[in-house]
C-alpha cells in the first residue's frame, strides 16, 4: 500500500512531491489522529450546544444577543 | 566697633567699658533677631526657600520639590503635570497599551491601544497542487506575511510553523486550524489582482507578524459564504521565544487539491 503524498514548495511553486517516509508516515499518523480527536471533541460540543438551544427554544442569533 | 565675620553683627570692643555692656549685647543681640526673622512663622510641612540671593533671605514654602508618596494609590501610578507646578496622578493602563499624548486628557497623557500599522502587502508567489501535506518555505524578508489557501473540501487540517509542536506556543489551541467545518465558499479575491478559487473549494486565511521579530504572532481564519469575507476566528498563538520562521505546514487527515498564495509586507 502506497503511503500519503507529502509536497514541499516554496514561492517559485512546486519543488517536490513525493511519498512519505515511514518518519514522516509515522509522525502524520499522529498528527492525523489529534486532528480526528478534535473533530471528535468539536462535534460533541456542536451538538451539546445545540441540545441546549433546541431545549431553550432559542436560535443562534437569539443566544448571541443574550449572551451579549 | 568689631564686628562679627560673617554677618557683621556688632560685638562690644575690648576697651569698652563694663557699664557699655548691656548695651552692646543688645546691639548684637538685635543684629542677630534682624537677621533671622525669616525664620519666624512658618507651618506644619512647609520648608525653608531661598527668597533671593541675599545672605539669610529665607521665606516659608510647601515642599514643591518632593511629591508625597501617598500620590500614589496602586502598582503602576505614574504622575504627571496637569498644569504648571501641579502634580497629579495617573492610573495604569491595561496590558499591551501604550503611553499616547491627549491633549484632551487632563494630564496630556492616556494609555491606549497602540495604533495598528499600516502594510501595503505584496504578492510573492504561490503553489498548488495534491497532497495529504503541504511543507512551504516561507519566502525570507519580508517582516509580515500574509497566506490564502483553499482545498477541495471541507474537513479539518493543522497548521505548522517551523514543524514545531504546542509547548512551543502560548495559545492551547497551538496549531489547529480548523477543526470542524462544513461550509464551502465561492471564491477570495486580495489586493485586487488575484482571484484564487471556485465554488467547492474551501478557503483560509493565515497571518503572520513580526516573522523574525519578537515572537512572532500568528492567526488563522476561515472565510466563509463566498465573498471573501472573515467570518470564524480559527485561532490565534504566539511563539514561546524568538525565533525567524521559515516553514508553514499544512497537514490534512487526507489527500487534497491545494492552492495557496503567499504575500509579504515590511
Amino acid at each position: 500500500m502506497s503511503k500519503p503524498t507529502i509536497d514541499f514548495a516554496d514561492g517559485n511553486g512546486l519543488i517536490e512531491s513525493r511519498e512519505m517516509t515511514d518518519t514522516e508516515y509515522a509522525e502524520w499518523l499522529e498528527t492525523k489522529k489529534k486532528i480526528e480527536d478534535d473533530y471528535a471533541i468539536q462535534a460533541e460540543k456542536v451538538a451539546a450546544r445545540k441540545a441546549v438551544l433546541e431545549k431553550l427554544g432559542l436560535t443562534e442569533e437569539e443566544m448571541a444577543a443574550l449572551l451579549g | 566697633m568689631p564686628t562679627t565675620s560673617n554677618f557683621g553683627w556688632t560685638t562690644p570692643a575690648d576697651t569698652d567699658l563694663v557699664k557699655d555692656g548691656a548695651a552692646a549685647i543688645r546691639t548684637l543681640g538685635n543684629g542677630i533677631d534682624t537677621s533671622f526673622v525669616d525664620l519666624k512663622g512658618g507651618t506644619t510641612g512647609q520648608v525653608l526657600a531661598k527668597a533671593s540671593n541675599s545672605d539669610l533671605d529665607f521665606t516659608w514654602a510647601s515642599d514643591a520639590t518632593g511629591i508625597p508618596a501617598t500620590i500614589f494609590d496602586a502598582k503602576g501610578d505614574i504622575i504627571a503635570a496637569t498644569a504648571a507646578d501641579t502634580a497629579s496622578r495617573l492610573a495604569v493602563g491595561s496590558n499591551g497599551q501604550v503611553l499616547t499624548a491627549d491633549s484632551t486628557a487632563s494630564t496630556g497623557l492616556k494609555w491606549a491601544s497602540p495604533a495598528m500599522g499600516s502594510y501595503t502587502y505584496t504578492r510573492i508567489g504561490s503553489t498548488s497542487g495534491t497532497a495529504t501535506s503541504l511543507t512551504y518555505t516561507i519566502t525570507s524578508g519580508y517582516k509580515q506575511l500574509y497566506y490564502a489557501f483553499n482545498v477541495t473540501d471541507p474537513g479539518s487540517m493543522y497548521l505548522r510553523l517551523n514543524s514545531l509542536s504546542g509547548a512551543n506556543y502560548q495559545n492551547s489551541y497551538y496549531h489547529r486550524l480548523f477543526s470542524v467545518n462544513t461550509t464551502t465558499s465561492t471564491s477570495i479575491a486580495l489586493d485586487g489582482a488575484v482571484t484564487i478559487n471556485s465554488g467547492g473549494y474551501w478557503n483560509g486565511i493565515v497571518q503572520i507578524s513580526d516573522v523574525t521579530g519578537n515572537k512572532p504572532f500568528v492567526e488563522w481564519n476561515c472565510v466563509t459564504n463566498g465573498n471573501g469575507a472573515v467570518t470564524t476566528i480559527g485561532g490565534i498563538a504566539n511563539y514561546n521565544s524568538n525565533i525567524t520562521l521559515s516553514t508553514l505546514q499544512f497537514v490534512w487527515t487526507n489527500s487534497k487539491a491545494y492552492e495557496l498564495v503567499e504575500w509579504g509586507a515590511n
